[in-house]
């Protein structure tokens, strides 16, 4: 069992809260899952390779940055509930007062 | 059985379905008939389905389809094919959901690229399938909405996250459907469901419309209910798309043909047979499993290899998908599209915290969260860069075993599929028996599920794996066990 400290911590982490009911589930998880975590701390010969970002290791190219079939010019890809105000996209305040 | 439906219809490969088409488009519409008829009578019991396109938009759909492709349908190579799509992959015009409150209304503005193609060949979108919510998940029960049952036995899972998708192609509402592909999620569910699918190499299938879980190893793939058809739909999906910054720079290749040309000349293979991973497995799934793959061996060399290593492989596959999945899934604010909260006189802190709150299921928040802290300070040498380490020993691992063999086997899945519910108590149980098919996401390399055989009237089917860009391999050994055991063009009955 987890203490609830950890979780908290989680919480603040992530930005987001869980319920009572996932609380109770994520406590009795968390162990086991670092736990699995923790398969990794022996294994031979770690320290001497260099990490793995991605299968591919060529350069892939990039392409021009230019529009393709430009498709945001009457805000196409805001759905109907994005909040707008001349011509802007609403979004909550990121100052205090 | 559903009364009034053409079993022999439903179950037609589409190659077949297209001569037909192409001699007759006016077919297409009987086809269909049938399809809504399966679909009317066994949907209620599966879910397989998010969203379902009402049969009479689709028929005009086919209408169009038939005007517009005049002179041009010979060319078409999916033309009134209907296909079901796994809803994590954006149609424009067509609820995106990804099984989850946070997209429950969103309607994507734009078509994926893989979408585009099918289109382009004149295949038919019947519908969004089912799926674990944002593709975290096996079983496909940590969907937002509902689980959907195994056609096989309707109190078992039907495997996830591509379980909607896998449930509709063996139960004959659809002939095909797309699905992908992060740990095993095309496979998985192919195997439990008893249908052909596919993990592509990573970076053969544009990923653009793809709604992201862990980017550098999500794949689309084809999911069918034998091996032509999904040659058919992968030569389709593969090919370079400048859209998407990772997509390998080759165009697709007919892997039709080149199956055809396999099966003719038929190369003699040397097959690694990877003894742990049969040893971990069930009983049954073993012994059937063996059972499959002494077909091969009466032909092919086949020779025991094994692999030093376990539960550090499940390790390393979670650690990274949930690192991943926190950064992805940051995107979800809620201010342009998604979940909608109020935010007059709210901090953007407390409108953000709100909308991933409500709009994120128990195992996408306990993957965020677990991701965030991975990622954060002091942990992320212990756990992000070592898992990153032991990946490259797993892919050079891999690189020796196929320095002595041209592929390697093993079941799909150690276990049948469980009964709804199961795991709930011991996620860490479900997530180890991912160990099999999380390898080819972790190293890029391609691998088929292959349904071979039943044990008490469940599936079970086995996995080959080869080296990157050689998805034509595993389709002629596809092709080959499927002329020996004849598991081919198979429908669930539906009880």
């Amino acid at each position: 069992m987890y203490e609830s400290s950890v979780i908290d911590y989680l919480e603040k982490l992530a930005l987001l809260k869980f319920t009572d009911e996932e609380k109770k589930r994520i406590e009795s998880e968390i162990g086991k899952i670092v736990e699995l975590f923790s398969e990794l701390v022996n294994v031979e010969g770690l320290d001497i390779v260099e990490p793995l970002y991605h299968v591919v290791e060529i350069e892939l190219p990039l392409r021009d940055d230019e529009p393709l079939n430009g498709i945001d010019t009457n805000h196409e890809l805001l759905s109907g509930n994005a909040v707008l105000e001349n011509g802007y996209v609403k979004a909550p305040k990121t100052v205090g007062e | 059985m559903v009364n009034n439906v053409s079993y022999k219809y439903i179950s037609m490969p589409i190659y077949k379905l297209l001569q037909e088409f192409k001699t007759d488009p006016m077919k297409v519409f009987d086809y269909l008939e049938h399809v809504y008829r399966v679909i009317e009578s066994v949907e209620t019991k599966i879910k397989a389905f998010i969203t379902l396109m009402p049969q009479d938009a689709v028929s005009r759909r086919v209408e169009t389809l038939i005007k517009e492709s005049k002179g041009k349908i010979d060319s078409m190579k999916l033309f009134g094919i209907p296909i079901a799509v796994k809803d994590v992959i954006s149609t424009k015009g067509i609820r995106t959901t990804c099984a989850s409150r946070m997209l429950e209304n969103y309607i994507p503005p734009y078509n994926a690229t893989v979408i585009e193609r099918l289109i382009n060949e004149g295949s038919i979108i019947i519908g969004k399938t089912n799926m674990d919510e944002f593709a975290m998940g096996s079983t496909t029960e940590t969907s937002a909405f509902y689980p959907t049952r195994n056609p096989w036995d309707l109190s078992r899972v039907p495997g996830g996250s591509s379980g909607g998708s896998a449930a509709a192609v063996s139960s004959g509402e659809a002939p095909i459907a797309l699905g992908s592909d992060t740990g095993g999620s095309i496979r998985n569910p192919a195997a439990f469901c008893g249908i052909y699918g596919l993990k592509p190499t990573y970076g053969l299938v544009s990923r653009y419309g793809l709604i992201a879980y862990a980017s550098s190893m999500d794949q689309i793939g084809p999911m069918a209910r034998n091996t032509i058809d999904l040659a058919i739909l992968l030569s389709i999906i593969a090919g370079h798309d400048p859209k998407d910054s990772t997509s390998l720079p080759i165009g697709s290749k007919n892997y039709v043909a080149l199956v055809k040309e396999l099966v003719y000349k038929e190369p003699k293979l040397r097959i690694g047979i990877i003894k742990e991973l049969f040893e971990n497995s069930d009983e049954n799934v073993k012994v059937k499993a063996y059972k499959a793959v002494d077909k091969l061996c009466t032909y092919h060399e086949c020779l025991t290899v094994s692999l030093p290593y376990g539960k550090q492989i499940v390790a390393t596959y979670y650690i990274i998908a949930m690192a991943e999945a926190s950064s992805n899934l940051a995107r979800f604010d809620g201010v342009r599209y998604g979940l909608k909260v109020p935010f007059e006189n709210k901090s953007w802190e407390e409108v953000y915290l709100e909308v991933r709150t409500k709009g994120f299921g128990y195992e996408v928040k306990k993957r965020v969260a677990l991701g965030a802290y991975i990622l954060s300070v002091g942990y992320r040498d212990m756990y992000y860069i070592r898992a990153l380490k032991f990946r490259r020993i797993l892919k050079e691992t891999f690189d020796k075993i196929f320095r002595s063999v041209d592929v390697v086997v093993s079941p799909t899945m150690p276990i049948l599929p469980p009964k709804l519910g199961e795991f709930f108590e011991d996620p860490i149980k479900i997530y180890l028996a991912d160990i099999n098919t999380v390898i080819a996401n972790l190293i890029g390399i391609p691998a088929i599920s292959i349904p071979v055989d039943f044990y008490n009237g469940l599936p079970i089917a086995i996995q080959i794996m080869s080296k990157q860009l050689t998805e034509e391999i595993l389709l002629y050994l596809s092709m080959q066990l499927e002329e020996k055991t004849g598991f081919r063009n198979i429908i669930a009955e539906v009880h």
